[in-house]
């Protein structure tokens, strides 16, 4: 009834409790008059389940509690008598995941005067009515990793959220980024240069390593070491070779943010399990990034898209961080995905890209990605296959709740 | 004088440059091997020509780069001389068509805003670049190029065809020029005051052509009455001279005449000698004429001081019947805008107008009206139409611009704005997408497939980026769909045309095989 409210920016005060309270009056005696039971049925043409992994009879799912139920033939003959139906015709695909986006303005997660804060959650800085998680839901986007912008060296931890008309917080620590791009390095302060933020970098993981520090940063790093995951955002091949030493030093799984050279480090990406977060194509792409999809998928290297583009020129780019605000639509992810289809990625990987893969790289594989049981349920319904632009976006749900597509004019 | 021995450092260079020369033109043949002309044939799973439902099976027969038969392998005969070219499983699709694109556009000359209406981008067009060259390979043998300065005026876009050694205009001269570009969207941020007074500035314009063309058609008139005129005052000289009688000091002064005086058959500044000239006009009519014209001279002259005249004697009066020398009518100043603005209100040439917001749109199509421009064109990114009006004026639309690749500050107007291809279509609008950068053009099938997704029909997106944009640019009779005596422009692909996996296995334009996949199945580029 008043729906999932976010874990903060809500003030919980007597007001809302009474609320509850009233909507809870309301919903007992209609739930034990009326036999239906809340769930949802939605049958399509095709259920893409997760990519590879597929029904094309019997597609359907049932949904409860905003979570996957069951599957196609495995949903009991009463509760698909009992729920309320949907009949699509289309595919019934994962709803969209990006791993990495920035929301609101640049204040809200740059923070650029000191080089080192993974203690500092994105979480903290959501506000569950931007009008962008509401547009990001419209185009399929179902969940997103909110990260903190790249204004320094430890920009800190990312949080997954769900998206829509009111955001909510899925789940907090999906990584701790760390920057190794121009926008990163400050004139004002150390590091300056990329030497320096490898330096730097280095020099807070042998602190956090050594117990006797028990400041907050190295806390933080000390927990994103014990099982998190860290995400290096850097672009340029050299970028890339120090993200992947630090890596190999501290033996972790490497996940790279932009990497747009990535292709020079396959060999050693496969070796070290690393994987990869790609900047959203385009029409204005140049060759090599339209192809590196398929380079990475023929050196098995798995590989997601984002919607932060990089600055668009030069000046952006050695500018500070609020000059850097070049976060691309929502529907790039699609587009993205379809490009690399065109440039010779497989339907199934490119689908991967926008679901399952970006869903594992933030440690969010069993919420979101794909619709195993127990999953949320958002999905996007297409009119054909998700990866044919051609084909229609039909229907948008998250966590079950079904999107309203109809641009409201509330993302002026 | 001949010396015995002598070095001449000219010889020294030819024989030096002899055998560069020589190899040079040994080598041009090898990089530019004999287009394949001669008769072939092509045999698809599925030929799309647009203008008709696809066809299974299909054959199409090229001739000197003309399709010269397309129809089911059972109904065409495949001439046994004819090179065969098998693509099983294949589709094959009209060579696409650009609408609006910037394809070898040397960006300053794509950025003139001190263009008018009759600059012609052709002129600036840069051959060599990389990225437009590469066009064909992705299957663009037809692309319309205009300025995309910031101004108003934008002056005479261009259609071409590119090739991997530049571009070929399109066929017949005229077709160079395909379109006065206006742009309207470029005022969208200005003060409305502002708006309003450029607007009234193309109306000015277009209002000056009836004066214009009004000196124009009185010029040749003058130039008649001239001639008339000129020809009495020949002809009274000649009857002058004639009277005195062939003397030396006359031979003498005739051929001066000569010299000085046009021919008054011909156009004035093309000077002929007069002998032929006294041989034909010289006699009894050419004097009366002579005469006819001196008497309003005499009667002016008598008139003003009639005494004067009395008196002067025979000698004088001789004088005053002599015809004065007419002066060549002054020709009207040629203005290159307003001679492109007269083709265009004579349905030579459509009016592109870039429109923007709905309000532009309106503007477009009031002065369309109001200057009765036959054929107007709208094309831009616009979030709000009214899809009605457009529809009742017959204009078609050129979409461009809604797939850009960064989110636009006005996010809501962009998401609109995919929309109105599926809007336009459903009031009875013609839709042609145009790519409008170098780099979007690779993409037209994306576009045209997300154009689709956003409500166009499948069948309608595909002629977006055919056959609609050559109805729009005027080449529809050249380009546009896989019919015989057009263009040998020929798309082939692996699958149907807005699907994302499917891969372009060979592309013709006018009958030579301009691109080819390699056996690997990726594309060699």
């Amino acid at each position: 009834m008043t729906g999932p409210f976010p874990k903060d920016a809500v003030n919980r005060n007597a007001a809302m409790t009474t609320r509850a309270f009233l909507a809870a009056l309301l919903a007992a005696p209609a739930a034990l008059l009326a036999q239906p039971s809340g769930d949802l049925l939605v049958r399509a043409d095709r259920l893409v389940i997760s990519p590879g992994n597929e029904l094309t009879e019997r597609a359907a799912i049932l949904v409860r509690d905003g979570k996957v139920a069951f599957l196609g033939p495995e949903i009991p003959a009463p509760a698909a008598a009992a729920a309320r139906e949907m009949r699509f015709e289309g595919t019934i695909a994962p709803g969209f995941v990006d791993p990495h986006a920035h929301l609101g303005i640049a204040k809200d997660l740059a923070e650029a005067i000191d080089a080192v804060t993974p203690d500092l959650s994105a979480a903290d800085a959501l506000d569950p009515f931007d009008d962008a998680l509401g547009r990001a839901a419209r185009y399929g986007v179902c969940t997103l990793a909110l990260a903190p912008r790249s204004a320094n060296a430890f920009a800190g931890r990312a949080a997954m959220v769900r998206a829509g008309v009111t955001g909510t917080l899925l789940m907090e620590d999906a990584y701790l980024k760390l920057a190794l791009v121009d926008e990163s390095l400050d004139q004002n302060r150390f590091p300056t240069s990329r030497m320096g933020a490898v330096d730097l970098m280095r020099l807070s993981f042998a602190r956090a390593r050594d117990a006797a520090n028990d400041d907050r940063a190295s806390q933080a790093i000390r927990r994103t070491l014990d099982g998190g995951r860290l995400a290096f955002h850097t672009r340029r091949h050299a970028g890339i070779t120090s993200a992947l030493d630090l890596c190999d030093e501290l033996g972790v799984q490497p996940l790279l943010i932009g990497a747009d050279e990535a292709a020079r480090s396959t060999a050693r990406l496969v070796r070290t399990r690393g994987s990869v977060v790609l900047a959203p194509l385009n029409l204005d792409s140049p060759l090599r990034h339209l192809r590196l999809p398929a380079t990475l998928e023929a050196a098995g290297v798995p590989f997601s898209f984002m919607t932060e583009a990089p600055p668009r020129d030069a000046t952006a780019a050695t500018g500070r961080a609020e000059a850097t605000n070049s976060t691309a639509h929502p529907e790039a992810l699609r587009v993205s995905a379809a490009l690399a289809v065109r440039h010779g990625a497989s339907r199934t990987t490119a689908l991967a890209a926008i679901t399952r893969v970006p869903a594992e790289q933030c440690g969010a594989a069993d919420r979101c990605g794909s619709l195993l049981q127990g999953r949320d349920a958002s999905f996007v319904v297409v009119g054909g296959d998700p990866l044919d632009l051609g084909a229609p976006l039909l229907a948008v749900f998250v966590a079950g709740k079904r999107v309203d597509l109809e641009d409201r004019g509330d993302d002026r | 004088m001949l010396r015995p021995f002598s070095f001449d450092p000219r010889c020294a260079l030819v024989a030096v440059l002899a055998p560069v020369v020589g190899l040079a033109a040994q080598e041009a043949p090898e990089a530019d091997p004999p287009a394949e002309r001669a008769l072939s044939a092509i045999r698809v799973a599925v030929a799309h020509p647009i203008a008709g439902p696809p066809i299974r099976d299909a054959v199409l027969l090229i001739e000197e780069g003309r399709l010269t038969a397309v129809g089911p392998a059972d109904e065409v005969t495949i001439p046994a001389d004819a090179t065969v070219l098998e693509f099983p499983d294949s589709h094959a699709y009209p060579g696409l068509v650009d609408a609006l694109s910037v394809a070898f556009g040397d960006p300053t000359v794509l950025n003139d805003k001190q263009a008018d209406a009759g600059t012609p981008v052709f002129e600036g067009l840069d051959p060599t670049d990389r990225a437009s060259r590469a066009l064909i390979d992705y299957g663009i043998t037809t692309a319309y190029v205009s300025n995309r300065a910031d101004s108003t005026w934008r002056g005479l876009g261009a259609v071409l065809h590119p090739r991997h050694d530049g571009f070929a205009q399109a066929e017949g001269e005229e077709t160079i020029a395909a379109g006065v570009q206006v742009n309207m969207a470029g005022a969208t941020d200005k003060h409305p005051l502002e708006r309003d007074k450029a607007r009234r500035a193309i109306g000015e314009l277009f209002a000056t052509l009836e004066a214009y063309r009004k000196a124009q058609e009185r010029h040749p008139r003058k130039v008649e009455k001239y001639e008339a005129e000129f020809s009495k005052y020949l002809d009274y000289h000649r009857d002058q001279k004639s009277k005195k009688g062939p003397k030396g000091d006359a031979d003498k002064g005739e051929a001066k005449t000569g010299d000085k005086i046009k021919d008054a058959d011909t156009d004035p500044p093309a000077a002929k000698p007069p002998q032929e000239e006294g041989g034909e006009n010289g006699g009894g009519e050419g004097n009366g004429k002579a005469k006819t014209k001196a008497a309003p001279a005499k009667k002016r002259q008598t008139g003003r001081d009639d005494g004067a005249a009395k008196a002067d004697g025979a000698k004088k009066k001789d004088a005053d019947k002599a015809p004065k020398r007419p002066n060549f009518p002054k020709p009207p100043t040629p203005d290159p805008a307003k001679e492109a603005l007269m083709r265009v209100v004579d349905g030579e040439l459509p009016l592109r107008v870039e429109v923007q917001r709905a309000e532009e749109i309106q503007a477009a199509l009031e002065l369309a009206r109001e200057h009765s421009v036959p054929r107007l064109v709208l094309e831009g990114t616009a979030a709000a139409a009214d899809v009605e009006a457009i529809a009742a004026a017959g204009v078609p639309f050129v979409l461009t611009g809604f797939l850009e690749p960064q989110q636009p500050p006005r996010s809501a107007a962009f998401e609109r704005a995919g929309r109105l291809a599926g809007q336009l279509e459903g009031a009875g609008v013609t839709v042609a997408i145009g790519s409008g950068s170098v780099r979007g053009s690779r993409h037209l099938p994306l576009l045209a497939a997300y154009a689709a997704g956003k409500g166009l029909s499948a069948d309608a997106a595909v002629r977006a980026i055919t056959l609609s944009d050559a109805e729009v640019l005027g080449v529809d009779d050249q380009v546009g769909s896989l019919q015989a005596g057009k263009r040998a422009d020929v798309l082939i692909v692996s699958g149907p045309l807005l699907a994302s996996d499917t891969r372009i296995l060979a592309v013709l334009s006018a009958g030579d095989i301009a691109f080819r996949a390699t056996a690997a199945g990726t594309e060699d580029r």
